[in-house]
């Protein structure tokens, strides 16, 4: 049995950590811990380990960029993969499986399981550089 | 004439020496310069020459008679205006009246008393110089009369009962172009001057003035001139009653094209400020829709936000649920429903954002029929559905312009899907592209801020065989839908025209003859 | 300018009845018969020396007036008898000879009416014949002053400017009839000579035909 991934998923709604939580678990291929607070977001991580980490970018304590900027300032955190999935795009901007913008990944809410799920695939199977 | 500086000069005439020696005497001295003459003839050489105030006349005298010396100094003017005595031994009452009847003034008997003859010959020189005063007053006044009738800018005519002209003055003559000689002595009516009645008499404005001694104004009349010009007069006549008996009429007129002038000068300044009024009012008119759009605009971003996380999470419900295995046919509807019925959602939310958004754009050089085409290939199975004809007239010489690629299909999607939904089957879908040359931005309906006169443009048509638009001022206004509920956001056409906007450009939306809509996208070239 | 001589004076306001009286006080009698001497200087504003002066005149030109009359009546002209008769009325009116005065306006009467019996008019003419008789021995008995001759003149030469300037102004002056000036013009231009007395004395006698061949006659003179 291939390891489980780890994903960290952060956003502010409990409802939708919890909701990403049970979808991603439902494939059976990922283990996912929940974080509201991206103040904790490093320390999570470092607790926890994530392979990649889902993002929400509107929050109220520290919003997604700054968390990410965090990460990857942090010498033990700067490989994990990082995905924003967020309110703020639009399908327009963003097709349905994500896209790379200025350097980052973005997905657009709400988004369909199967292609937050192909999203999270293609940026875990990325050779990190 | 009499002049006032010179001494009053007394011409004594008779053929007698002694005579004339002894009334030269009586009179000498007394202020008064005597000249002399012996005989008629001479007198009246002296007469002509000297203008005495006052001639003493001997009428015995040998070839003309002091009586015929009278009739010729009456008969000439420059002689006529002294004063005559007759001086004679004739004393009958008959020489006293014939003399009287030629002109004399006065009638002294020989031998004659010296006292009488001075008091006589004073008394009638102060008459002679009372009455040169008189005279002199008089022609003062007629020349102030002629002076204030002149110095009148109005013209006046005097009409006898028959409308002749008996009188003009100065500013007439001059307002008219006639000569005096001209105008008196004419029928006014068939002088053609005032509104050109010709020679009818009754049609004339002054008829009923004339007839009926009412007075008759008109405040708008106009003038005909001698060379035919015209101007605008005022003008006014009344009668005049001669106890009580219309005798005739007064005609004064005035030259109001001054006046006229600035009336329209006022107009059009009114005119000029009614319009400024108006595009003051459309220009506040559009700055309280920009504030309301910009107020939608940030409330749509907030409800965006708002709406798109319980969106998100009921997408992954629904997902999830759709992973549960169930024979349940329903539920399976159920999760197809719901699935539709998050995409709205989100599609309307994303309008919005799509709407209120700044959005820029992304200029690159492109070739606008390329970007119709991918349009079009993009709508083409809808076109096939609804079985709809497609024509196409595009010009291929169009060339190059700036333009955002991407923002400006769905432009083109928007407005195609539009035409389709209204035609619902069967139609026409033309779609025409071409270069023009504006002459007139105003006379175009297009902004004449953003184009120029004889500037080129890129037009696109887009034409239905629908059933056009009922409310053309509104349909760009977001969320106006003609769209039965659950069809479109009305958010659409909206988001085009910003988008079009952003290109500088216009697009407008006009019911067709033929019905059904077109809709016009014009485009800046450079 | 040139003070004129006392017998010259101008029949102007300048002279007074006294001054020109003084040097004649003597060549005008207190009375003088057939005239009224007080109505008579009356009229002549108390100018005794004119008063002698037409005098002098009414005795030189009409001392043969009676014969004419005569003569006009004889022949049955009583236009002219008319013309000659009121021409005397006048003149006696004027000099107030009083009863040749009302003789003339008899006989003028009778002369002017057609129905005059011829008898009437002898008559008149007889009372006309004494007055006038009267009249003219009292006016010759007044002797008038001592006037220059024309043989005066005659040898005296005036500058050339001068004499045409005065030549110029006495023409003028008759032509407007203003007689006055040519005592003026003449006392101006004359001055001492015979020239100014002569002038005078045609102007006062109102001679203008005299003056003008005076006129010429200098100007010959001038010119020559």
């Amino acid at each position: 049995m291939t390891q489980k991934k780890k994903i960290l998923v952060v956003d502010d709604e409990v409802m939708m950590t919890r909701m990403l939580k049970r979808s991603l678990e439902a494939t059976g291929n990922y283990e996912v811990q929940e974080l509201n607070h991206g103040a904790r977001a490093l320390e999570a991580c470092r607790t926890f380990m994530p392979d990649l980490v889902l993002l929400d970018v509107m929050m109220p304590d520290m919003d997604g960029g700054e968390v990410a900027a965090a990460l990857s300032e942090d010498s033990e955190l700067n490989a994990v993969k990082i995905v924003f999935l967020t309110a703020i795009v639009t399908k327009d901007e963003v097709p349905p499986t994500g896209a790379d913008i200025s350097g980052r990944t973005f997905l657009a809410k709400p988004v369909k399981t199967a292609d937050l799920v192909a999203c999270i695939e293609a940026q875990l199977n990325r050779q990190a550089f | 004439m009499v002049h006032a500086d010179r001494p009053e000069q007394v011409l004594l005439v008779d053929d007698n020496a002694t005579n004339l020696q002894v009334l030269y005497q009586t009179l000498s001295g007394r202020g008064y310069r005597l000249l002399v003459a012996r005989n008629g003839r001479q007198a009246l050489e002296i007469a002509q020459k000297s203008e005495p105030a006052l001639i003493l006349l001997d009428i015995m005298m040998p070839d003309i008679d002091g009586f015929e010396t009278c009739r010729r100094l009456k008969q000439d003017p420059r002689t006529r205006g002294s004063a005559v005595i007759f001086l004679s031994a004739l004393d009958d009452t008959g020489n006293k009246v014939k003399g009287m009847q030629l002109g004399a003034v006065d009638y002294i008997a020989k031998p004659f008393d010296p006292d009488e003859v001075i008091v006589r010959v004073e008394i009638h020189l102060k008459i002679h110089r009372l009455e040169a005063q008189l005279a002199r007053r008089n022609r003062q006044l007629e020349a102030d009369n002629q002076h204030i009738l002149a110095a009148m800018n109005e013209g006046i005519f005097g009409l006898d009962i028959d409308g002749t002209v008996v009188f003009v003055n100065p500013a007439a003559v001059c307002m008219t172009g006639c000569s005096e000689q001209e105008l008196l002595g004419r029928p006014v009516h068939a002088l053609g001057l005032f509104g050109g009645f010709g020679a009818c008499v009754q049609a004339h404005p002054f008829y009923s003035c004339l007839k009926e001694g009412r007075i008759c104004h008109n405040e708008d009349g106009e003038l005909t001139r001698r060379d035919g010009t015209r101007f605008a007069v005022e003008y006014n006549c009344s009668p005049i009653f001669e106890d009580r008996t219309l005798s005739g009429a007064v005609v004064v007129f005035k030259d109001i094209s001054e006046r006229k002038q600035a009336e329209r000068q006022l107009k059009r300044a009114y005119t000029e400020l009614e319009k400024a009024h108006r595009e003051l009012r459309d220009a506040q008119m559009r700055l309280i829709q920009a504030a309301k759009l910009e107020s939608v605009g940030r409330l749509a971003a907030g409800v965006a936000h708002e709406v798109k996380n319980p969106l998100a999470v009921i997408q992954l419900g629904v997902d999830f649920l759709a992973g549960v295995e169930s024979d349940d046919g329903v539920v399976s509807e159920v999760i197809r429903d719901m699935e539709e019925a998050v995409e709205r959602a989100d599609s309307v939310v994303k309008g919005l954002l799509d709407f209120s958004r700044e959005s820029t754009l992304t200029l690159r050089p492109g070739d606008i029929n390329q970007v119709i085409d991918h349009a079009l290939h993009l709508v083409d199975h809808e076109l096939i559905q609804h079985n709809i004809r497609l024509e196409k007239q595009l010009d291929e010489g169009i060339g190059i312009i700036d333009l955002d690629s991407n923002k400006l299909q769905q432009v083109f999607i928007n407005v195609f899907m539009n035409a389709i939904q209204a035609m619902g089957r069967d139609g026409v879908l033309t779609v025409k592209s071409r270069v023009e040359r504006i002459e007139n931005p105003d006379r175009a309906g297009l902004d004449r801020e953003r184009f120029s006169a004889g500037e080129p443009v890129v037009q696109v048509e887009v034409l239905d065989t629908g059933c056009g638009i009922a409310e053309e001022s509104m349909v760009f206004d977001p969320f106006y839908t003609t769209k039965p509920t659950g069809q479109g956001t009305g958010l659409g056409l909206s988001v085009t025209r910003k988008i079009i906007d952003l290109h500088k450009g216009m697009i407008d939306i006009r019911n067709r003859e033929e019905g059904g809509a077109a809709v016009r996208i014009t485009l800046k070239m450079g | 300018m040139n003070q004129p001589p006392h017998d010259q004076l101008p029949d102007d306001a300048a002279a007074s009845p006294e001054e020109s009286a003084g040097a004649q006080h003597d060549l005008l009698p207190a009375a003088l018969s057939g005239f009224d001497l007080t109505a008579g200087l009356q009229r002549l504003q108390g100018n005794r020396v004119l008063y002698i002066k037409l005098l002098g005149r009414f005795a030189g030109d009409y001392s043969a007036i009676g014969d004419e009359i005569e003569q006009a009546i004889e022949a049955g002209d009583r236009r002219q008898a008319h013309a000659l008769v009121h021409n005397l009325k006048g003149l006696a009116g004027n000099l107030s000879a009083t009863d040749l005065f009302a003789a003339a306006r008899t006989l003028d009467e009778a002369v002017k009416s057609d129905a005059a019996e011829p008898a009437r008019l002898h008559a008149a003419f007889m009372v006309l014949r004494t007055a006038l008789d009267e009249a003219l021995t009292s006016a010759r008995s007044v002797l008038p002053p001592d006037e220059p001759t024309v043989r005066e003149t005659a040898e005296v030469d005036l500058p050339k400017s001068q004499a045409l300037e005065l030549v110029r102004r006495i023409r003028e002056a008759i032509d407007l009839g203003d007689v006055m000036s040519i005592h003026e013009s003449a006392a101006a231009l004359a001055g001492d000579t015979p020239y100014t007395a002569r002038i005078g004395e045609l102007a006062d006698a109102f001679d203008f035909d005299g003056l003008l061949s005076l006129a010429d006659e200098m100007e010959q003179k001038a010119n020559r």
